[in-house]
C-alpha cells in the first residue's frame, strides 16, 4: 500500500461525492461567478479593458475563498462526523488523508477557475495580454499556496461552529489588503506594507504581470517563489498539526513551533519579497 | 494470548473511565464486553484499536503496542466503530473500492458482500441504505482485508430485531470460520447468544468474567419450578430439598429453588412413593440477564470493593 495510492483513492471518492451533490456543485462552480457578475457588470461596467484589469483580483478572490471556506471546512466537517476516525482504524497515514484532500481541492479549484475564466471571456470578451501558459502557471502556483493553507485551517479548526471564525480572520485581510477586492495602489502606504506580507498579494501581483502586463515567465519567478514558500509552510503546518478527531488536543508545542515558522516566512517575505508593480497607479 | 491487558487505567479530565483492568483473551470465538453506558467498554476497545492512549497500564494485541505499532496492528484487525460515518454519496462498490485501496491486500469485494449478505446491492448509494444495511456495510469494511481479529463496538445498536438477527448470523459465521471477535454490547441476549466468554464491566472495572453458562452457575439467582400434580400432594420433601413454596399459578404450584437438581430428585422420590401423578413440570433457570442485574445492581458495590482489594493487594 502506498501513500500515493491511498491519497488518490480518497481524492477520487471526494470528487465522486462532490459530483453527485447539487449543493457542492453550486458552491464550487456557480457561487464564485456571483463575484464575476458583480465586478464585471457593476464595477467594470461590462467594459472589456476594465474587466481585464479586475480579472486578476477576481481570480485571486476565487482562489482564496474556495481554499479557505470550501475545502478547509470539508476537512473539519469530516472530522466532526467521524469520517476521519473511520480512516484512522485503517493503516492510512495522516499524510495520505491531507494529500487526498489537497488533490480533491486542487481539481475542484482548477475547475472553478477555468469556468470563471471561460465565462468571463465569453461574456465580456476581455483581452489577456500575456501567454495562457503563464496564466496557468500563476493559477497553479496560487493553488499550491492556498490549498495547503486552507487545509491548515481545517487541521486546527475544532468544529464547524468555530472554524469559520478562524477562516474569516485569515481570509478578510487577504481579500482587502492584497489588492484583490480594491486596487492596491489606493491603499495607504502602511496598509500596503501589511499587504506585502500576505500570499494573496503575490498571487494578485503575479496574475497582473501574466494577464495585464503580459510579462515573460521569468518576471513571474518572484511571486511564484513567495507562493511556493507559503505552500511549503502550509504543508509543514498540516503535517505538524493534523488531527484525526475533534477531541484530540492541539499540541501546544507544535502549534507554537508552527506559528514561529509562519512568522519566519512572513519576515523573509517582508525582507526578500519582490517589488510590487501594482503598488503604482496605472499610467504613472 | 491474542489480547493482553494489565492494570489498564484511562482518565478523562480526572474522571476514571477504566480503573485498572486486567484481561487476557485467547484467539478464536466471540468474546463479549457487556456493561451499562459509561462502564468503559468503548474506551477499552478504543485503546486496543490505538485510538486512545491509556493513562497507565499496558495493552497489547498480537504482542503489538496499539499506539506505537498502530500501522502493523491495523493490518491485522478489522474495526467496526460505534458511530459509522460512511460517504453518503458513494455506491457500496465505490466505498469498498476506496477502502480496498487503503490496504496492501484485500479479499474480493464480491466475496465480502456475500459474507455480509449485501450481494446485489453494489450500485446502491450509501444514503439509500437501511440502518441494518449500513451496519452490514460497515462490517464489510472491517472484513475487507481478512483480519484475524474483529473488534465490533455495539454492532447492533439502534437496529430492529430482524436487522439485529442478520448481524448475529454474520458474527456467528465469522466465529465459526475461525475469526476472533471482540464485541461490546448493551444487549444481554446478544452476549448470551453469540459469546463463548462474557466480560462484565462496571464503572471501569471487570466485575465478572466467564462463559455465560459459568456466570449463570456462579450467580446467586434462584430457579423457578412449576409443578402440576393430580391427587394428594405434600410438598414437605421438596421443601426439605430447599424449595420454597411461592403459591399457586392456575393449576401449578410454584417454587423458588436454589438447587433444582436436588428438588427434582426429591420430586421423583415423592411421586414414586405414591404422592400423586405428575401432569406438568416446568423450570426457568436464571438467565444472563439475572446475572447482569445481580452484578450491576446489588452485588455491584461488593464487586467494586473486591476490585479495590485486589488492586491494593497487587500494589
Amino acid at each position: 500500500m502506498s501513500v500515493v495510492r491511498s491519497s488518490l483513492a480518497l481524492a477520487r471518492s471526494y470528487l465522486i461525492e462532490n459530483s453527485r451533490s447539487r449543493a457542492a456543485i453550486f458552491w464550487t462552480l456557480a457561487f464564485p461567478q456571483l463575484f464575476l457578475f458583480v465586478f464585471g457588470f457593476i464595477f467594470a461596467e461590462g467594459k472589456p479593458e476594465k474587466v481585464a484589469y479586475m480579472m486578476p483580483g477576481l481570480l485571486t478572490l476565487t482562489t482564496i475563498t474556495s481554499a479557505f471556506f470550501g475545502y478547509s471546512m470539508r476537512l473539519v466537517a469530516e472530522r466532526e462526523r467521524g469520517a476521519l476516525r473511520r480512516l484512522r482504524v485503517t493503516p492510512t497515514p495522516a499524510g495520505a488523508v491531507v494529500a487526498g484532500h489537497m488533490v480533491h481541492a486542487m481539481a475542484n479549484l482548477s475547475a472553478a477557475l477555468l469556468f470563471q475564466l471561460g465565462l468571463a471571456l465569453a461574456i465580456f470578451r476581455f483581452p489577456i495580454h500575456g501567454s495562457l501558459g503563464n496564466l496557468a502557471l500563476m493559477l497553479f502556483a496560487g493553488e499550491l499556496a492556498f490549498v495547503p493553507l486552507g487545509l491548515f485551517v481545517g487541521c486546527i479548526g475544532r468544529d464547524t461552529r468555530s472554524a469559520p471564525a478562524l477562516t474569516n480572520l485569515i481570509v478578510f485581510p487577504q481579500m482587502f489588503l492584497s489588492g484583490a477586492a480594491m486596487p492596491f495602489f489606493l491603499l495607504p502606504a502602511w496598509v500596503q506594507q501589511l499587504g506585502r506580507l500576505l500570499p494573496a498579494t503575490y498571487l494578485n501581483e503575479g496574475l497582473q504581470r501574466a494577464m495585464i502586463a503580459g510579462l515573460p515567465t521569468a518576471a513571474l519567478a518572484g511571486p511564484i517563489a513567495v507562493l511556493l514558500l507559503f505552500g511549503v509552510i502550509g504543508l509543514v503546518l498540516n503535517s505538524m498539526l493534523f488531527r484525526w478527531e475533534s477531541s484530540d488536543p492541539l499540541p501546544g508545542g507544535r502549534l507554537a513551533a508552527g506559528l514561529m515558522l509562519l512568522a519566519l516566512a512572513l519576515g523573509a517575505v517582508a525582507i526578500w519579497g519582490p517589488a510590487l508593480s501594482m503598488a503604482v497607479a496605472p499610467g504613472r | 494470548m491474542l489480547i493482553e491487558i494489565e492494570k489498564l487505567v484511562k482518565e478523562y479530565e480526572g474522571q476514571r473511565a477504566l480503573a485498572g483492568v486486567d484481561l487476557a483473551i485467547a484467539a478464536g470465538g466471540t468474546v463479549g464486553l457487556l456493561g451499562p453506558n459509561g462502564a468503559g467498554k468503548t474506551t477499552l476497545v478504543e485503546i486496543l484499536e490505538g485510538l486512545r492512549e491509556p493513562t497507565s497500564g499496558r495493552a497489547a494485541v498480537f504482542g503489538l503496542d496499539p499506539r506505537r505499532d498502530a500501522k502493523a496492528l491495523r493490518l491485522r484487525i478489522g474495526v467496526q466503530l460505534q458511530a459509522t460515518a460512511l460517504p453518503q454519496e458513494l455506491r457500496i462498490s465505490e466505498v469498498l473500492r476506496l477502502y480496498a485501496a487503503l490496504y496492501p491486500r484485500t479479499l474480493a469485494p464480491r466475496k465480502v458482500l456475500e459474507q455480509v449478505e449485501l450481494t446485489g446491492k453494489e450500485r446502491a448509494l450509501v444514503r439509500t441504505l437501511s440502518g441494518g444495511e449500513r451496519q452490514r456495510l460497515s462490517l464489510a469494511l472491517a472484513l475487507l482485508h481478512d483480519p484475524e481479529l474483529l473488534i465490533l463496538d455495539e454492532p447492533t445498536a439502534a437496529l430492529d430485531p430482524v436487522a439485529r438477527r442478520g448481524v448475529h448470523a454474520i458474527v456467528e459465521r465469522l466465529a465459526a470460520a475461525g475469526k476472533t471477535v471482540l464485541l461490546t454490547t448493551h444487549y444481554i441476549e446478544e452476549a448470551e447468544k453469540l459469546c463463548k466468554r462474557v466480560i462484565l464491566l462496571r464503572q471501569g472495572r471487570v466485575v465478572a468474567d466467564g462463559s455465560p453458562f459459568e456466570l449463570i452457575g456462579r450467580a446467586a439467582g434462584l430457579s423457578t419450578l412449576w409443578i402440576e400434580v393430580e391427587g394428594p400432594f405434600d410438598a414437605t420433601p421438596l421443601e426439605a430439598a430447599g424449595a420454597v413454596a411461592q403459591g399457586r399459578e392456575g393449576r401449578h404450584l410454584r417454587f423458588s429453588v436454589a438447587d433444582p437438581g436436588a428438588v427434582v430428585v426429591a420430586l421423583g422420590d415423592l411421586l414414586r412413593a405414591g404422592g400423586g401423578k405428575l401432569v406438568d413440570l416446568r423450570m426457568r433457570r436464571p438467565t444472563l440477564e439475572d446475572v447482569y442485574l445481580e452484578w450491576m445492581g446489588e452485588n455491584a458495590q461488593d464487586g467494586d470493593q473486591e476490585n479495590q482489594e485486589k488492586e491494593e493487594k497487587s500494589a
